[in-house]
């Protein structure tokens, strides 16, 4: 899968990963029941999480249209109908922050 | 085993559907939807059937199919904007502005727009209103905590613009 669109999805999902979400080792923006963040014991087990809740879903996607396909089957935002045009502008961009921050995907 | 089929395949048909991955619930048994991933609550007039996200997935908020045809809904998302100008550029991009006036959200600096967006694609034009504000709540980076309402291909009516104010009416941040 395209590193930009977990770099996106990630980014979006967790604010660039804020302080909310530092404190939380929670890059994803992945819930309990009840509806708040989970807060993981670390960044490696709330990955952990990730990979076996939502790996599934998107696992092999190579376009931004399969991607979102998936995430769409795993419940991510069915609330707001401007959510997978604006983590695609997302996404889009994650090269030129990249190259702003001297990082190359 | 034929009634063990029927259900296996009913499973296997909500499943598909997504519909696991949402939540339904009801205004008149909870009224006020609170969110903590991003600090705000709203409370939601009777008589609404409001969808949220079910966990693991991320939580923004609410939408509600309205007996219109239009959809209303709440939500946060997090965003690179750093104004409400320069987010309204952003959630315009493609689409002509009717009008943009200022707003406030839960007592913060907003916009109102409407705007109307053409068919794109496998999509339907629509029109929309939104008052959104950008906001940093907490110790989180800056969202755009929105209450938008889209139709598809009709005026908005006087009933759904009656609903849509008093749901920013009764948006607040968490304190």
């Amino acid at each position: 899968m395209p590193t930009n669109f977990i770099v996106g999805l990630s980014s979006f999902e967790s604010g660039w990963f804020d302080n909310h979400n530092v404190a939380l080792n929670n890059l994803w923006g992945l819930t309990q029941g009840g509806g708040n963040n989970i807060h993981f014991s670390s960044i490696q087990a709330g990955n952990n999480y990730f990979v076996s809740n939502v790996g599934p879903f998107i696992q092999g996607a190579q376009t931004q249209a399969a991607f979102f396909k998936g995430l769409q089957a795993e419940g991510y935002n069915s609330v707001n109908p401007n959510y997978y045009p604006t983590l695609a502008n997302r996404i889009n961009n994650i090269q030129s922050w990249g190259q702003a921050c001297g990082v190359t995907f | 085993m034929r009634r063990h089929f029927l259900v296996g395949c009913l499973i296997v048909l909500w499943a598909a559907s997504g519909a696991w991955a949402q939540t339904s619930v009801k205004s008149i048994d909870h009224p006020v939807y609170d969110n903590g991933p991003y600090g705000y609550q709203v409370t939601l007039p009777r008589g609404l059937t409001y969808i949220r996200a079910s966990p693991p997935s991320p939580n923004h908020g609410v939408s509600i199919d309205l007996r219109s045809g239009a959809k209303l809904w709440v939500d946060a998302s997090y965003t690179d904007s750093s104004t409400n100008e320069e987010e309204a550029d952003v959630v315009t991009t493609g689409c002509r502005i009717d009008y943009k006036r200022p707003a406030t959200l839960a007592g913060q600096s907003a916009l109102s727009l409407r705007f109307t967006c053409p068919a794109s694609g496998n999509s339907r034009g629509y029109t929309e209103v939104i008052t959104f504000t950008v906001h940093s709540q907490g110790d989180r980076s800056l969202a755009d905590y929105q209450v938008g309402l889209r139709v598809y291909g009709s005026d908005i009516s006087r009933e759904d613009k009656v609903l849509f104010g008093k749901v920013v009416g009764a948006f607040h941040f968490e304190k």
